[in-house]
């Protein structure tokens, strides 16, 4: 298990050392290709901060400079999966990435958001709010009304992540497996306590030192040591039994708050930790976007235009 | 050392390397387990997106046909490859003639956009509607299968390493095969990004 989640890691590590994706400066807006003028990247960040704060749906607008040979959709899929957009039981990310160079716009959905923005959906909000503007000349105002469409949409439907899924099994499994191993540590230690404490009481009864013949010691040592393997282990086991219970019970239950805060135990493509802006905060003003995404997934549905 | 603590001392290490050993086999089987499932997921999830291509074929051709003349050659290449798709059976055969299909369906769609009535097409809205479902459906089956062989080439590699390879034979694991697809075939840069011909 632990050695096949890290050569998981390794894989992992290699696969994205290749694909040289930027990093992400901004939860809401990430401007690396200068498009978007001050006051527009300030009505995004607004914008889509407090689309986080009241729906959880995650909405990054990005810009680069090339794709460097990728298709838009498929740089834009893999740049959200890479990040993580989203929150990532329910993978509500949404990517509005812009190429300078290509001069292309891909928006991609994560799964979650497939349902309420269909490709042809998202194709025909780019065909009426950027295309024209495009044409026109002014990107980063087709950028702005497309996002502000993409996000009225996003709210209709906010219902849609109202609830958090349940518990993943991914968690759940890694829980278990950690009170298996404290509760192996504690029956070991036990199991010498016992020996320990049996021993004297062993040689009392068995008067040891009385037995001359060197063949009845060794029946005599076998027979000391059988015990108190035996009794040490049913002495030991039902407190590490009871130790692994309680454990497990606190975790869970640590789990299930964490998880009403926002915060997320492995599983998902980015899903280590990370906190969400949540109420207040640094959420909102010239501070928004700070924190990470949520470990959201995509499936490379969307549209380009 | 008393010849009584070696008794015990013995005793206590074969108990801790037989745990250590069955909960090292239990781990080896439920990763192997697990990556197995990994593996069987991933292809339903490649699966369902050929399908989805499949189902979008009939009413792309349709509209297509209704609205400009392709050249048959092209039309029944789309059809014929997804027949084939769709009575294949085993895993391998599905993945090959779905790569395929998603192929032809790519001849199709640039043989309509080199066609001279292409403008009239691009102001249908339920072609538009179409193509990005096309498009669309396509990134996710390159997506959708690279994960698939990411996660058959992290299963293989698994059960050959140690101590997998100790466990996987005896628990019925082996090795799986994938098909490996051309390297463009799955890239189609010029689909659904209404890109007119001048």
């Amino acid at each position: 298990m632990k050695y096949a989640q890290v050569l998981l890691l390794i894989l992992f590590i290699i696969s994205f050392s290749f694909a040289a994706f930027p990093s992400y400066t901004n939860l809401y807006v990430n401007d690396f290709a200068d498009v978007l003028n001050a006051g527009q990247k300030a009505e995004l960040i607004t914008l889509l901060s407090d689309l986080k704060t009241n729906t959880t749906a995650e909405v990054v607008v990005v810009t680069v400079d090339s794709l460097e040979g990728y298709a838009p959709l498929d740089y834009a899929t893999r740049l959200g999966q890479e990040w993580g957009v989203g929150k990532g039981d329910v993978d509500n990310g949404l990517v509005i990435l812009y190429a300078k160079a290509e001069n292309k716009i891909a928006v991609n959905t994560g799964h979650g958001l497939e349902g309420i923005l269909p490709d042809s959906k998202v194709g025909r909000i780019l065909d009426e709010q950027y295309v024209p503007l495009r044409n026109a000349g002014n990107v980063s105002s087709g950028i702005v009304n497309a996002t502000k469409v993409f996000v009225s949409e996003i709210y209709k439907n906010k219902e849609e992540f109202g609830l958090i899924k349940t518990r993943t099994s991914g968690s759940f499994e890694g829980f278990l497996l950690l009170g298996i191993l404290v509760a192996i540590v504690i029956l070991y230690i036990f199991f010498w306590v016992f020996n320990i404490i049996l021993l004297p009481i062993i040689f009392s009864i068995l008067e040891f030192h009385k037995t001359k013949s060197k063949k009845g010691k060794v029946l005599i040592n076998f027979v000391v040591g059988m015990v108190l393997i035996v009794g040490s282990f049913f002495l030991s086991a039902p407190i590490s039994i009871i130790v692994f219970f309680i454990g497990f019970i606190f975790l869970t239950s640590i789990l299930d708050n964490e998880k009403k805060g926002g915060f997320r135990w492995g599983g998902g493509s980015f899903g280590g930790g990370g906190f969400r802006g949540g109420s207040g905060g640094f959420s909102g003003g010239s501070f928004g976007g700070g924190g990470s995404f949520g470990g959201g997934s995509f499936g490379g549905g969307g549209a380009s235009r | 050392m008393d010849s009584k603590m070696i008794w015990i001392v013995g005793f206590g290490l074969v108990i801790v390397v037989i745990i250590f050993l069955i909960a090292m086999i239990v781990s080896s089987y439920n990763g192997m387990v697990t990556l197995n499932q990994n593996v069987e997921s991933s292809w339903s999830e490649v699966e369902n997106q050929y399908q989805r291509q499949a189902d979008l074929i009939p009413n792309l051709i349709s509209i297509v046909s209704s609205a400009v003349s392709v050249e048959t050659k092209f039309v029944q290449g789309v059809i014929e490859a997804r027949t084939k798709w769709l009575n294949a059976s085993s895993i391998a055969d599905k993945d090959k003639l779905g790569v395929e299909m998603n192929q032809s369906l790519t001849t199709f769609v640039n043989a309509i956009a080199t066609n001279e009535a292409y403008p009239a097409l691009q102001s249908n809205q339920q072609y538009t509607a179409l193509m990005d479902e096309v498009a669309g459906t396509q990134n996710r089956i390159a997506v959708s299968r690279g994960r698939y062989i990411e996660n058959v080439r992290v299963y293989n590699t698994s059960i050959k390493t140690i101590p997998n390879n100790f466990f996987a034979g005896m628990f019925g694991f082996s090795e799986k095969e994938y098909y490996q697809a051309n390297e463009n075939s799955l890239n189609t840069p010029s689909l659904g990004e209404g890109v007119l011909p001048k």
